[in-house]
């Protein structure tokens, strides 16, 4: 057998289920690793050792008074939560000293789902502060580091989630995504990341960015696991088979705009793709959402708009406790005027209105996920088509019309760039059409080899120094 | 357009409560103009009879 930090989270809750092994020994593999990889990655904020290995133990003992049944789901899989993610008695800080010592008194309803289904909470993940930004350049609590070259970022917001399963430091977790936040660090980190439809997935208990754009997704490195916590967050399973076709699909491929100023092993990365999906039977449509460029200039208003009014009584009283990157959106944000905000809302409606049009002739639309691999930690500008551009635009750019409009979207890995740097596939369906999604993905994902690729990680023993109990009974 | 002066941004955070030192204040003044500049590209998107995508439920969440 694998290493057991190596399983992905179905093949864990199937060991855990047929008794193979217990959460407590997988729990202590992966702490183990965390001790040793993440002094360099920085990509948990919390971890709590003695936590985590009795919840893991608790699930241990509620499998051992039912023989011969499995327990939840998730039965004793360890699972990473993004920071801005409420864990009663577990700090959750959001990536910002103004929240550093916060300890929540209750958990975030997608917590309850996930222990609810037998999952064991492992940390607490490294963020852009409060999700405001896609690089995880996190001055209070460290830069996440890329696992495939740490001189890069992971992307994000959810970086240190992406980084975290992409080290195998957890075989999942969850992320949140305002304008990309849980694809973009999932295709800079070559793992997999779902974002579900807008209201599909409770984000109470979430510290917000922007209520009307914020979502809750879950990330690991098969779309299957993916998948699996999805049907715990959700409620409903996915119906996902084992061999998904797609003999027959329409799939849209919007050229006009997603495809617009590529990094050109991005470019080529996704064609290949594209071609891929092609010959499994998919019949791909050229297709154009009219308008769709007006999208980053309605997100970054709205998303300007609500986060300074969420931020309002904090940042009246403590602006210092700000990044100066966070502090400066947040002045920008007192000055957006309340009509361009009720403007960037009406965007929305037509937005919407069009790409339902479009959905009416194709199942989903495929793009990239972002134009370019992971800049290097420290960059504000990227030279895309020719042009030196801001980072941040950047990344969202073919992210956040699915955030505006609502769709379920999805990130798959696709190839390696020209650095060794992973890329991302992006396909988007109709409202609550997450299935439709997973099977395009599964069926992609089943016929190609990428999300099989682990980074080479190099220890850094002055790391996170736990006491770990190896004493952790084998079953 | 009739560009923003700092007196007038100053004033302006003055009256929301948001502190800023007369450096981020001339820096914030370029940068509000370009978010004006960019919002303003949102009105030809929307024809009259386009609803805001906001929702309001009647119902209070927790019943």
């Amino acid at each position: 057998m694998a290493e057991l930090w190596a399983l992905s989270a179905t093949a864990v809750a199937a060991g855990i289920a047929a008794r193979q092994f217990s959460s407590a020994e997988v729990t202590t593999e992966l702490l183990a690793r965390i001790d040793r990889y993440d002094g360099q990655l920085h990509a948990f904020i919390t971890v709590d050792p003695e936590q985590a290995l009795a919840a893991a133990r608790r699930a241990d003992q509620r499998l051992a008074h039912i023989p011969d049944q499995a327990g939840g789901p998730l039965h004793g899989v360890p699972i990473a939560i993004k920071d801005n993610i409420a864990t009663r008695g577990l700090r959750t800080t959001a990536g910002s000293r103004v929240l550093a010592d916060w300890i929540p008194d209750h958990d975030a309803p997608v917590i309850r789902s996930l222990e609810r289904a037998g999952g064991v909470i492992l940390g607490k993940t490294n963020l852009h502060e409060f999700a405001y930004g896609g690089t995880c350049t996190n001055i209070e609590f460290g830069a996440v580091r890329n696992p495939w070259h740490t001189a890069h970022v992971p992307g994000g917001s959810s970086g240190g989630s992406g980084a975290a399963v992409a080290a195998s430091l957890c075989p999942a977790a969850l992320g949140t995504d305002t304008a990309g936040s849980v694809r973009l660090p999932a295709a800079q980190c070559g793992v997999v990341g779902l974002k579900p439809t807008y209201g599909r997935i409770s984000i109470e208990g979430v510290v917000p960015l922007a209520w009307s754009l914020d979502h809750v997704g879950p990330m690991a490195r098969t779309v299957a696991d993916v998948a699996l916590l999805y049907g715990v967050l959700a409620g409903v399973p996915p119906a996902l088979s084992a061999a998904p076709e797609l003999v027959g699909l329409r799939l849209g491929v919007p050229r006009p705009y997603f495809f617009d100023a590529l990094q050109a092993d991005v470019a080529a990365a996704v064609e290949a793709a594209l071609a891929r999906l092609s010959e499994l039977g998919a019949v791909l449509v050229e297709t154009d959402w009219p308008g769709v460029e007006v999208s980053n200039s309605a997100t970054w208003t709205i998303i300007l708009a609500e986060a300074s009014a969420y931020h309002r009584p904090w940042f009246r009283t403590r602006p210092e406790a700000y990044s100066a990157e966070t502090r400066g959106n947040l002045e920008l944000g007192e000055f957006v005027p309340a009509s361009d905000y009720v403007q960037a809302q009406r965007v929305r409606s037509v937005l919407r209105a069009r790409v339902h049009e479009l959905l009416r002739d194709v199942d989903a639309l495929v793009t990239p996920s972002l134009a370019i691999t992971a800049p290097r930690i420290g960059e504000t500008s990227v030279t895309v088509g020719g042009k030196v551009k801001p980072i941040n635009p950047v990344f969202i750019r073919l992210a956040d019309p699915f955030n505006l409009t609502g769709l379920p979207a999805i990130s798959v890995p696709c190839g390696f760039g020209a650095e060794g740097l992973p890329i991302g596939l992006q396909i988007a369906a109709a409202p609550y059409a997450e299935d439709t999604v997973l099977r395009i993905a599964a069926a992609y994902e089943a016929n190609t080899d990428w999300h099989m690729r682990r980074p080479a990680l190099d220890a850094v023993h002055e790391g996170r120094s736990f006491k770990l109990d190896s004493s952790a009974p084998r079953s | 357009m009739t560009r923003l002066k700092v007196e007038e941004l100053t004033a302006w955070a003055v009256a929301v409560g948001v502190r800023l030192s007369p450096e981020r204040a001339a820096a914030l003044v370029s940068e509000v103009d370009g978010l004006l500049a960019f919002t303003r590209e949102l009105d030809a998107h929307v024809a009259p009879d386009v609803m805001p995508a906001t929702v309001f439920d009647p119902e209070p969440a927790n019943g």
